[in-house]
């Protein structure tokens, strides 16, 4: 049916495409590389930060056990002390 | 997948058909972009059931469909958003109007035809498009969108009985 005016669709001429769109695609692509981290520096990162971490939480409990003895100690030595006064 | 040749074989396929969905040579160049890239990137997950040009059509038109329904939603109003008016969706309309592709002698009607097309449903717009303007056989259309020879045919006549009612 010509009433719907659709056979003109036909007419409708095919454009070439400007030259430039190829370079643009490219530079996309290369710009998606470059953000894209390798796995490899992905894991040495991680390796890191676990490593700082457990040092941290090695140091600080080992921290904690020498605080732990020096008020052992400075018990023992308040006792021995009112002794000796004692006598 | 060689990247200058799958562009070049395609590249004004893309092209015009994104012009198509577009009606602006600005707008289907940036499509054109997005649809390449996709398929450099994802030539690895192509399936060797369809065939390329089939592959590269399905691209083309969901990254139409995307890029309109992006640009609807920019154009929604602070308060449409508000109170959640969907007219906006519904009744997309054709801005920035510029289809290199249009001769002089019936440039008017198909410009107000394109215009009507524009606002079809997502389906019919693309039966339309891909049966009218690229003249695709209808099993060839079946096979790009994933339906039977039988739906397309349905969709062909529901998007001229729409564009009746609009013109």
């Amino acid at each position: 049916m010509k009433n719907d005016n659709l056979h003109l669709l036909k007419k409708i001429k095919k454009v070439e495409i400007s030259d430039s769109v190829f370079d643009k695609i490219t530079k996309r692509l290369e710009n998606r590389v470059a953000k894209v981290v390798p796995m490899y520096k992905v894991g040495i990162a991680v390796a890191l930060i676990l490593g700082l971490v457990f040092g941290e939480i090695y140091f600080i409990s080992s921290r904690i056990q020498d605080t732990q003895q020096m008020a052992q100690l400075n018990e023992l030595l308040k006792d021995n002390n009112n002794a000796l006064y004692h006598e | 997948m060689n990247i200058e040749i799958l562009y070049h074989q395609f590249k004004n396929l893309v092209f015009n058909l994104a012009l198509q969905y577009t009606n602006n040579i600005e707008e289907a160049e940036e499509i054109t972009q997005d649809v390449f890239v996709k398929v450099f990137q994802h030539s690895k997950d192509f399936k060797q059931e369809a065939d390329i040009k089939t592959w590269i059509y399905r691209i083309t038109i969901n990254q139409s469909l995307d890029y309109i329904k992006s640009k609807q939603r920019k154009k929604r109003s602070f308060w449409s958003n508000i109170i959640g008016s969907k007219d906006s969706e519904s009744n997309p309309t054709l801005s920035d109007f510029n289809h290199p592709g249009l001769e002089m002698e019936n440039k008017e009607a198909l410009k107000e035809l394109m215009r009507k097309i524009y606002q079809l449903p997502e389906q019919q717009k693309t039966a339309i498009i891909l049966l009218k303007i690229e003249d695709l056989p209808q099993k060839e259309v079946a096979q790009i969108m994933n339906l039977s020879e039988g739906a397309i045919e349905s969709l062909f006549q529901r998007a001229k009985s729409t564009l009746k009612k609009m013109l």
